[in-house]
């Protein structure tokens, strides 16, 4: 059981890190939610894991340690909350600034002065052409 | 008693009151109310303080459950005297609420209040298509702001702590969020991408603390990690390293600082003000947490447990936070980003002296976190004034027309820099002074002098230099008296607020040096609290 827990937490948390690792808000924000999966699990297995022993008094011959359910718990809201919140900030982003990408657009990742020099070279083509049309017309 | 939890209910009762729905002509009512609620605040954390002087640490148990089995709060000098600092933040804060940049011209005079009483009903009507914009909910934000910051200081247990974490940190988004400009929601979602990977870090590393010691009380935990030889413990030292992790990027230290400069630069000026808090924050949990497990009590003996990893970890990344923020501050296109660097750079400096890991560096560290704090906090005000003074210029380092109250702000940059650079009269001066001292005769004490000495010099030449350009290379003659850019009463008050607690700083080092020796006890013996009620809780044996 060990070993197919441990599998399944860290299949979980391999796919929540390479999403993570994406320019895209959306897939940074599906790593999030896999890697706060596989983290709860994580949590829940620190209480150690056995079968047929209830959390509860009285319910069952063995018990297991209620602390890391309730802390799970706890975890699951508040990570659903926060999830819920940056994916409402990264609509707004995506409404904002008119692409999901984490550094605003594409292209902006790392050289804003290229793009200024991009505009002035369409600025200038853009006014030999008219040029040009002035001249043919 | 329940003095413990006061800090933490005061501000979410008037957060709660403050959601209600109300009219938009209440909004003067909820200004008062809010001030009301900032200045209660100070004085409860004031309260606090001295009821620790005089009883000790205080030891809450939520619900009145029995000890070990409750959640605790703990209320000592050390806690209480972070609430005090950050109490009075919070009131220079809410004092100098100030006008968006872009949004004067539509008629906002305040964020959080209205500059002039009489013109507030014709803003009301003018405010109604920028809701987004300018949310009387903010107040409550503020609030709950500050019970989360208060409650990650109080509490004695790590899942509450993470919890107060979360609180913070989603307040903390909303508020930075409030406002349309393109770069500041970029720089949000940076900062709650990072912050969200954070907690589950944090998580991580709760649960294999957990796993290893049964617990997660901090008292009990001091006590578990000492009982056990860490040799034999892998998983309990990965907890400990994985939490150091998320505090230090709370901390914003190398190489988790990235977030830091964009979010702070971008965020109106008056949060980044409160902010300069939030940095301290993730030092204070590494004193609590790791401070508290890993420092000897005593000089003589040595480190109970030592981790020649970790402190290498803090050594190498306070290096390296010091060193990028000195070209960062050189390289810093506006005095915000200045700030910004000047923050990662004190950071770091505090990283390298936690790292000699001897009981005599926390009073040094402790003093120069105070210091720190209060002057991050009184520029970030400041340089609101500035953008709010020098339109479409804002706060960049370049030429632009003379600032409307020249002389007043010139002079207080320049009392700030002084202090923020370390050069006397003022208490930047006796804090780096007495950090220095404080690594005397350890083995990284060239490296230490080194680094925090390179790095003054470097920010007395960055900020000599943005000073200059902002005050003194203005363009032309033009200087228009624009009479509505004048800092307001409140912002006034804010700033005088932290330049006094600065001056008292050095005026009253005494009783400020007695607060960190008392309150670095507090972090190396722990496990012996003086109150009485069962702090030494057994360790609770694990079953397997």
């Amino acid at each position: 059981m060990e070993l197919i827990f441990s599998i399944a937490v860290g299949l979980m948390a391999g796919c929540g890190v390479f999403l993570m690792l994406r320019g895209h808000t959306f897939s940074i924000i599906m790593g999030i939610t896999l890697m706060s999966y596989a983290v709860n699990l994580f949590l829940f297995a620190s209480g150690g894991l056995a079968l047929n022993s209830a959390a509860v008094l009285g319910e069952s011959d063995s018990y297991s340690d209620p602390l890391p359910q309730a802390l799970v718990l706890t975890a699951i809201v508040i990570g659903f909350a926060m999830t819920a919140f940056a994916l409402i900030l990264a609509i707004k982003a995506r409404a904002d600034l008119g692409s999901d990408h984490v550094n605003g657009s594409e292209t902006n990742a790392q050289n804003s002065d290229q793009r200024s020099l991009d505009n002035k070279v369409a600025r200038r083509n853009d006014n030999s052409n008219n040029n040009q049309a002035k001249r043919t017309g | 008693m329940h003095l413990p939890i006061l800090p933490i209910l005061w501000p979410m009762v008037f957060g709660l009151i403050l959601l209600l729905p109300m009219k938009a002509e209440r909004n003067l009512a909820r200004y008062w109310f809010a001030k009301i609620g900032v200045i209660g605040f100070l004085l409860i954390a004031i309260q606090s303080l001295v009821v620790t002087y005089q009883a000790g640490t205080l030891v809450y148990y939520l619900g009145n459950w029995p000890a070990g089995i409750a959640i605790s709060l703990k209320m000592d000098e050390l806690s209480a005297g972070f609430l005090v600092l950050f109490a009075i933040l919070a009131v220079a804060c809410q004092q100098s609420f100030l006008p968006l940049p872009g949004l004067r011209e539509k008629g906002v005079t305040g964020l959080f209040g209205f500059a002039k009483r009489q013109k507030a009903d014709e803003e009301v009507t003018e405010l109604k298509g920028h809701e987004d914009a300018w949310s009387p909910y903010l107040y409550s934000l503020y609030f709950f702001q500050l019970m989360g910051i208060s409650g990650a200081f109080l509490t004695s247990d790590i899942f509450n702590l993470f919890v107060f974490f979360e609180i913070l940190l989603i307040s903390s988004y909303a508020l930075l969020v409030s406002g349309t400009q393109r770069e500041r929601i970029q720089s949000v979602m940076h900062y709650v991408l990072i912050n969200l990977m954070g907690s589950a870090f944090f998580l991580i590393g709760l649960a294999l603390v957990y796993a290893s010691m049964g617990t997660l009380d901090m008292t009990s935990l001091v006590a578990a990690y000492h009982a056990t030889d860490l040799s034999d413990n892998p998983l309990g030292i990965t907890g400990l390293s994985i939490l150091l992790l998320v505090f230090m990027l709370k901390a914003g230290v190398f190489p988790l600082h990235f977030w830091l400069v964009r979010t702070y630069s971008n965020a109106f000026p008056v949060l980044a003000a409160l902010f300069a808090i939030m940095t301290k924050i993730g030092l204070y949990s590494i004193l609590r947490v790791h401070g508290s497990i890993l420092l000897p009590s005593t000089e003589e003996n040595g480190a109970l447990v030592s981790v020649p990893a970790l402190e290498w970890t803090l050594l190498l990344s306070g290096l390296a936070s010091i060193t990028i923020a000195s070209f960062g501050m050189l390289a810093s296109p506006s005095l915000r980003a200045l700030i910004a660097y000047s923050v990662i750079a004190s950071m770091g400096a505090l990283m390298m002296v936690i790292s000699t890991m001897k009981a005599s560096m926390l009073p040094a560290v402790l003093y120069y976190t105070l210091h720190t704090t209060l002057v991050t906090a009184a520029l970030f005000l400041l340089s609101a004034v500035i953008v709010q003074q020098r339109g479409q210029a804002q706060d960049r380092i370049v030429r632009s027309r003379a600032l409307p109250q020249h002389t007043t702000l010139m002079l207080l940059y320049f009392i700030m820099a002084l202090a923020v650079i370390g050069l006397p009269p003022l208490s930047g001066f006796l804090a780096k002074f007495y950090l220095l001292s404080s690594v005397m005769g350890s083995d990284s004490m060239t490296t230490i002098w080194l680094a925090v000495l390179l790095s003054s010099l470097i920010s007395l030449v960055a900020f000599s230099r943005a000073g200059s350009t902002l005050f003194l290379r203005h363009a032309g003659v033009e200087n228009r008296r624009d009479k509505d850019t004048h800092m307001t009463l409140g912002q006034r008050s804010g700033l005088s607020l932290l330049v006094i607690s600065l001056v008292g700083l050095v005026i009253f080092a005494a009783p400020a040096m007695n607060w960190s020796e008392r309150a670095s006890q507090r972090v190396t013996q722990i496990a012996s609290c003086d109150s009485g009620v069962s702090c030494q809780v057994e360790v609770s044996t694990h079953a397997r």
